[in-house]
């Protein structure tokens, strides 16, 4: 292996997008892996694998903040915030269902779930009607203000 | 001891209050509105909680979210600092009501001195002096004008639920009293939701003079001194000292412990003060008003005593006894020496103190011994425009009035504060001033003697 060797396998990595590779030849080994990984970026329309046809009007925008959990993004996800303070409840009542489950579509002003502030129990109501797409906060936890409950695929 | 206090304030006496809370070893949840999410001092606290939008009505003033938040947190106390929350009533029942103890006075003491009026009432009944005024609410302008000829020119009208300066209009004739009794009104209306309006003899050359006020839930109530808080611009405090330069002895004697007896009359506990107007032609005192709350100004009454008053607060509300008898504060005084405390803002002086909120590139605060900077400062802060402008305390300590003078002189020219226009220079000013040197001054002093 020598300097240009190194210099073709790094052009590969370029012209490949590659973020990391590993050469072993003989007692020789090169090894590179580019500084900064690229993040993945959602720009347009991946076949859905969602239930229903997305409409036209729902095209995300070109850049998007993946979801906190790492998931391959679809569309544009919207993060709910909480707002006020209090204990967020996914249920009315401890033996009750949820209001609402993952995958779920949700219509607006449809409640999603429950803050609890100094006993009164405050309804949290949709806002736009889409997709619940996952829980930011575990059921029973505190949450502050301005704090991201989760997340909802506009539709 | 609690073990966790909740901090329903901003800004300096926000990490003020975490910092004794730290010493003390108990844990320190602080609140803060979306404007304050960069700030330094929420990193001091065990835990931060976020109560709101910027809008004070929405975060530092919304008694359910900063509930919630001390109930997620589960905390034994709030301490609401000063200003917002601190002297509201209604916010101390609720901390009541759901078992949190609230660090301050009883919401009876709070609602019984919070009145103007009816703190007066209280004075005149325990026989402190107060300045001759209406008995009570002027309802029309006949009535204040039946007053003021009584009495004689001029005359200060005064919303009965306001403070802080704020809600006052002064009338040197018949006819600026009529026009300004609607003014007053309205104007109280407006600000404090109230337009109850009383009226006051307005002592031409005066000194404001407050006594400290320390009391236990056992009865015991003491003074802590006294503060000069003289130097003023629009009512609002620039510069406050302790002891006063201006009273005598035994004029001094009678003004702390008739503050004791009014605040034993209102079954106070917990830190406080009383204001007092000296007037500089007649040597008498008289009873102003009562702030239920911890004041910004509370510093120099610590650099002069020795005591961590927002610890005697927290001891307090525990249910603790006030470890001193009077005579041992007075010979903590007596060795006191001298302290004085200068207000810095985000204000410029040459438009009319106007506030200037914006980033402060470079912060370099005065320090050595003696010297005390009480600030949420740091370099790159950007001052949030929705609160008031004070960016810190400046306090500074001396065997006598003349060594704390020239201390804070120095100290005022080693401070570093750049980005946006602050009253530094202006204090500088006032310090380099004959009369504020010799202590030869009253209330006019910034309105007469500094050209602004």
């Amino acid at each position: 292996m020598n300097v240009e060797h190194i210099e073709q396998l790094i052009k590969l990595m370029e012209q490949h997008g590659l973020a990391e590779l590993q050469v072993k030849s003989g007692d020789l080994e090169f090894k590179a892996r580019r500084a900064e990984a690229v993040a993945p970026v959602v720009i347009h329309q991946a076949p859905a694998p969602v239930h229903h046809a997305p409409t036209p009007a729902q095209t995300a925008p070109s850049a998007q903040k993946a979801p906190a959990g790492g998931e391959a993004p679809g569309k544009a996800a919207k993060e709910i915030l909480a707002p006020i303070v209090g204990t967020f409840y996914r249920k009315p009542n401890p033996t009750a269902p949820p209001y609402k489950e993952v995958g779920e579509r949700v219509e607006k002003d449809e409640v999603v779930c429950i803050i609890e502030a100094m006993k009164v129990m405050n309804e949290i109501k949709a806002e736009h009607a889409g997709v619940l797409k996952k829980f930011l906060v575990d059921d029973a936890s505190p949450v502050e203000f301005g704090q991201a409950l989760y997340l909802l695929e506009v539709s | 001891m609690f073990s966790r206090i909740l901090i329903a304030n901003r800004g300096e006496i926000a990490l003020r209050i975490i910092r004794t809370c730290k010493r003390m070893g108990i844990e320190t949840v602080v609140v803060y509105s979306q404007a304050d999410k960069d700030a330094m001092y929420l990193r001091m606290a065990d835990r931060a909680i976020c109560i709101g939008p910027p809008p004070s009505k929405q975060s530092y003033l919304n008694i359910n979210n900063i509930i919630s938040a001390a109930e997620i947190a589960d905390v034994d106390a709030i301490h609401p600092g000063y200003g917002f929350l601190s002297e509201n009533a209604h916010f101390a029942e609720v901390c009541r009501s759901c078992k949190i103890a609230f660090i301050g006075p009883p919401t009876e003491a709070i609602e019984k001195l919070g009145n103007k009026v009816n703190a007066k009432a209280i004075a005149k009944k325990e026989g402190v002096p107060v300045v001759p005024g209406s008995d009570g609410p002027v309802r029309n302008e006949d009535e204040a004008l039946a007053l003021a000829e009584k009495w004689g020119y001029p005359v200060l009208l005064k919303a009965a639920a306001g403070g802080g300066g704020r809600g006052m209009r002064m009338a040197h004739n018949p006819m600026s009293l009529r026009a300004g009794f609607s003014q007053a009104k309205n104007e109280a209306e407006a600000a404090f939701g109230d337009g109850t309006l009383y009226l006051e003899k307005f002592i031409e050359s005066m000194r404001h003079v407050e006594v400290q006020i320390l009391g236990d839930q056992h009865g015991k109530i003491l003074y802590l001194g006294e503060r000069d808080c003289t130097v003023q611009r629009r009512n609002q405090k620039l510069i406050e000292e302790s002891p006063s330069p201006a009273i005598q002895r035994h004029t001094r004697y009678d003004m702390l412990t008739a503050a004791v007896r009014l605040m034993k009359a209102a079954g106070y506990y917990n830190a406080g003060t009383v204001e007092m107007i000296y007037d500089l032609k007649t040597g008498k005192f008289y009873f102003m008003e009562v702030n239920t709350r911890l004041q910004v100004e509370h510093p120099v009454t610590e650099m002069v005593t020795g005591l961590d008053l927002v610890e005697e607060q927290i001891r307090v509300a525990y249910g603790e006894k006030l470890r001193w008898r009077q005579k041992e504060i007075d010979n903590k005084l007596a060795i006191g020496g001298h302290a004085i405390e200068c207000r810095i803002n985000a204000e410029d002086p040459t438009r009319g103190f106007a506030p200037c909120p914006g980033k402060v590139t470079l912060y370099s605060p005065p320090s050595g011994a003696e010297i005390r900077m009480d600030s949420h400062l740091y370099s790159g802060y950007s001052v949030p425009p929705n609160y008031d402008s004070m960016l810190g305390k400046l306090i500074v300590h001396g065997r006598d009035r003349k060594e704390a003078v020239s201390r804070m002189r120095n100290a005022l020219t080693e401070l570093v504060l750049e980005g946006i226009p602050t009253t530094q220079k202006f204090l500088q000013e006032v310090f380099g001033h004959a009369k504020f040197v010799t202590s030869n001054y009253d209330t006019g002093f910034v309105a007469t003697e500094m050209k602004l």
